[in-house]
Parts: C-alpha cells; sequence; structure tokens
C-alpha cells in the first residue's frame, strides 16, 4: 500500500500558508525526493508528514495523510515510521552502540541481533564504545543513519541528511541507504537541496515553488541523469526563484 | 600537580603572616587570634567543636536532600504537564529575588529552636537553585529531541528517564554545586538566629564574648564543610557527567 499525501494544506500561521494543495502518491518501497530552494517548504512537509506539529500548530492543518491505511501516529507506537534529522541529533550522554539501540530501549525491545547487523552495515563495529563528541561528522551521520533503520521502519523520512558531508561520504552513505532500503522494503522520503542526489536515488520527484504548491512532479527512469535533465530542473528552481523575487 | 604545591605554599605563607602579625601586636591578637592559638583551643574545646559541626553538617545535609527531593518531584510534575511548567517557572525566577536569610528569624518562630528551622532554612536555601538549573536545563532541550522521542511514541515517563533528566544533568550539577555550599550557609544563619548547638551558635556566641579562637574555629569548620558537600557533588559529577566533562575540554 503507498503512501497517500492528499490536499495537504498548512500555515504556521493563519495568515500565511506554507504549503498548499500538496497531493501526491509514492508506492510501498519506493523513494520520493522533494526538492526546491529554501523556504519552499520541504522540511515542513516532511515534519506535517512525521506529526511534528504541536496542538496549536495542527489547528492549521488540512488535508490526509495515510500510510498502508494507517495515520503515522499509529505507525510510531509500533517503531515502523523513521525520521531523519538535518542534524544527526545524537544523545551525547550514550556511545555509539546506545544510540544506534535507541529506539529499542524507548520501545522496549530487545533485539541485539539486528543492532550487530545494523552497526556492521554502516561500518561503525569498530567504534560500539565511542561518544558523539568524539566521531567525525561522517560517522555521526553513519549512526543517525543506522538508528533510522534499526526498528525496520516501513516508512522512513529524511530531512537534509547528507547536506554536511563531502561527496565521498555521500556517495558511500547513499549506497547504505539503498541498501538498508532493499532490506526493509522501506517507503523513503528525502528532502534535499542537491538535484543530483535527490536524481540518483529517487524513484519519483517533486520540486515545490514559493507560492507553497507543487510546481513540477516526475517519475525518475534514469537514476544516472543527464545533464540536461539536471540543467532542466535548475532551470525550473531558478525561473521560480525569480518570479518570486520580482 | 603543581598547582596543588603552590595553592599550599601560599596558604602556608598567608597563615604565617597572620601568625606574625599577631605576635607583638596584642590588639590585633584579641580580635582574630593566630593560627597557633586557634589550634591549641580546637585541641582542648575539641568534643565541643567537633558536636557543633556534627549538627550543623546533619542540618546542612538534611535540607540539600530534602531540596532535592522536592525540586525533581516538582520538576517531574511539572513535566508531565508542560502547562503547569509554564506557570510554575516564572514564580520560582521571581521568588530568587527574595533575600532568603531574612527568613530565618519566621522558621525559629514557626517550626521552634530545634533541627527542623534550621532544615527548612538550609532546603529553601537549596531549592531554588536546583529547581531553576533543573528546569532551564530541560527547557534548553533542542526541539529535534523532543521529535526524536516522539517518533517513537515515547511516553512521559520514558521521556524523563532518558531525555530530561539525561540531557539536562550539566544544568542539574550547576545547580547542585551552588546548593551544596549554600545549604551550610542557611544551616549556619537560622543557627545564628537561636539554636541550642551548631557553629551559627558558636560563631554567635563568640562575636558576643569576643572569643576569636571559637570564632576562628567556627569559621574554618564552616569553610571546610561547605568544601566538603562540594567536594562530594562535584566527584559525583565526574562520574555521571563523564560525557559532557570531557567534551568540554576537547
Amino acid at each position: 500500500m503507498p503512501l497517500i499525501v492528499k490536499n495537504i494544506s498548512f500555515g504556521y500561521t493563519k495568515l500565511k500558508s506554507t504549503l498548499k494543495n500538496i497531493s501526491f502518491i509514492i508506492e510501498r518501497g519506493k523513494t520520493l525526493g522533494i526538492i526546491g530552494v529554501s523556504g519552499t517548504g520541504k522540511s515542513t512537509l516532511l515534519k506535517v508528514i512525521a506529526d511534528f506539529l504541536d496542538a496549536t500548530q495542527k489547528k492549521n492543518l488540512r488535508g490526509e495523510i495515510s500510510f498502508e491505511n494507517q495515520n503515522v501516529s499509529s505507525l510510531k507506537a509500533s517503531g515502523k515510521f523513521s525520521f531523519m534529522f538535518q542534524e544527526p541529533t545524537l544523545m551525547p550522554n550514550l556511545n555509539v552502540w546506545q544510540n544506534i539501540n535507541l529506539p529499542f530501549k524507548i520501545l522496549n525491545i530487545d533485539a541485539t541481533t539486528i543492532s550487530e547487523k545494523t552497526i556492521e552495515l554502516v561500518g561503525l563495529q569498530n567504534f560500539k564504545e565511542t561518544y558523539p563528541h568524539e566521531l567525525s561528522g561522517g560517522m555521526k551521520t553513519r549512526v543517525a543513519l543506522a538508528r533510522s533503520f534499526i526498528t525496520n521502519p516501513e516508512l522512513l523520512l529524511l530531512d537534509e541528511p547528507f547536506s554536511s558531508l563531502d561527496i565521498g561520504w555521500k556517495n558511500k552513505l547513499y549506497e547504505e541507504l539503498i541498501q538498508l532500503q532493499k532490506i526493509n522494503n522501506a517507503t523513503v522520503l528525502i528532502v534535499s537541496h542537491d538535484l543530483e542526489e535527490v536524481l540518483k536515488i529517487a524513484d519519483k520527484i517533486i520540486l515545490l515553488g514559493y507560492d507553497g504548491t507543487i510546481i513540477y512532479q516526475q517519475e525518475v527512469t534514469n537514476n544516472s541523469p543527464t545533464y540536461i535533465e539536471v540543467h532542466k530542473l535548475k532551470e525550473m528552481i531558478l525561473e521560480n526563484y525569480q518570479s518570486y523575487n520580482n | 600537580m603543581k598547582k596543588a604545591i603552590l595553592y599550599t605554599i601560599i596558604t602556608l605563607l598567608l597563615l604565617l603572616c597572620w601568625q606574625f602579625a599577631t605576635f607583638e601586636n596584642n590588639n590585633l591578637k584579641l580580635l582574630i587570634s593566630n593560627p597557633s592559638q586557634s589550634f591549641q583551643y580546637f585541641q582542648s574545646h575539641s568534643s565541643l567543636i567537633f558536636e557543633s559541626v556534627g549538627f550543623t553538617a546533619y542540618e546542612s545535609l538534611s535540607g540539600f536532600l530534602i531540596a532535592i527531593l522536592f525540586s525533581f518531584v516538582l520538576v517531574f510534575i511539572c513535566l508531565l504537564n508542560r502547562k503547569l511548567f509554564e506557570f510554575v517557572l516564572p514564580i520560582m525566577i521571581v521568588s530568587q529575588v527574595i533575600p532568603i536569610v531574612t527568613l530565618a528569624p519566621l522558621f525559629i518562630v514557626l517550626l521552634g529552636i530545634g533541627l527542623k528551622s534550621k532544615i527548612a532554612m538550609a532546603s529553601l536555601m537549596c531549592f531554588f537553585p536546583i529547581f531553576v538549573n533543573l528546569a532551564t536545563g530541560v527547557n534548553s532541550i533542542e526541539k529535534n529531541y523532543h521529535n526524536l522521542f516522539n517518533i517513537y511514541n515515547a511516553s512521559p515517563s520514558v521521556k524523563i528517564k532518558r531525555l530530561y533528566f539525561p540531557l539536562a544533568t550539566p544544568y542539574i550539577f550547576s545547580g547542585l554545586k551552588v546548593s551544596s555550599t549554600l545549604a551550610v550557609v542557611g544551616a549556619i544563619v537560622a543557627e545564628f538566629n537561636g539554636a541550642e548547638v551548631g557553629l551559627g551558635k558558636n560563631l554567635f556566641l563568640a562575636a558576643k564574648r569576643l572569643d576569636a579562637e571559637l570564632m576562628i574555629n567556627s569559621i574554618f569548620f564552616g569553610c571546610l564543610l561547605g568544601g566538603l558537600f562540594y567536594i562530594i557533588v562535584f566527584l559525583i559529577e565526574k562520574r555521571i557527567g563523564k560525557w559532557y566533562i570531557n567534551n568540554q575540554k576537547q
């Protein structure tokens, strides 16, 4: 069953809408790339889907979101939902092993075998006892990625997860992400500024405009996009940016 | 190690200066005594001094522990209901402007001359720094950490155990360190206002009788007690707060 987002409209205040009539469907096991320049509501869209809004903000939310015919809140209790923040958001008081296992501690599940496999997958088996302040940026991101995947989520949202990394780490983590996604058959939503990054891993992309609507959506058939394809998208983004600023 | 040696030398030099300054000046000797006479006084009155130190230590420690218990319970209740937190926190911050020492006579009137009034004073002195620091620590936790726990539908008790208290640890210890010395101040101030035994009572009597040796001994043991409390908290922090102490070093 797919993730269905239907007619989502939302604003942090009643006067201004950040998102307007956002609708899309993404099939199970597929990846949706959400692109657009800063301030177009990409991260807000993820927050809305993740149900991170407080009670006051929820009053400004319209529309429906369902995954496998359930709402996201019910997915959370079973650990089938996960979110990776732009910053690794590691618990500074816990070492790598404890950070990766944190979801199990919260959910009160004992799953050492899964944790062992996941930590090996991100290549951090020799850093189990290391604390976050002793890790490099790339390692922190890998810990966060492993933590996001540890509960075998069916729905994973990534908010510019690799933005602070260099190209070498990015490529390595794309591979890890794709590998982990295949194992879990997870549906992934990734927000990014980096067009090449999104086109590499997404099965479908949506482009958000300054007015808070989807100005372009397209299935991605080729994960090695040509210069022309990337250039065409960049032109669209630039056009939207210029029309907004004029 | 070098620093420790330096501090010891400075202390010894100051003691020597004090000793020599009062060597031929009887007026000064009468007012502030000197290290050797104070030590002789301690040797001859050790049972009285130790009894006073014991009482003040008991009052301070009890007050300190009661303050920890009350502030943690109050923050715990507030965390279960965030609106209550928003209501209570400003009151607590404003309450800090009250000069708490002025309440000592009131406690004596309300709770009597015994231990209760001293413990109440010590705990009130400790309560605000612990509560305010703990509350500030909890409030300073980044939104993403809250969201991280919301991803897995964490219950309030799980959040308190695994999110609020661990991430507020640096603030908690900051409050505990301030309060550890305030507890002794609170107990001594309450003893000034009326007590059967204690360092505060000794100080009060010493000032009245111009008994410089008793005063110096009471001041010395008061400092020692405050320092001891502080060191105990510091050692506990070193054990529990390894993660942020190491982080700060880097």
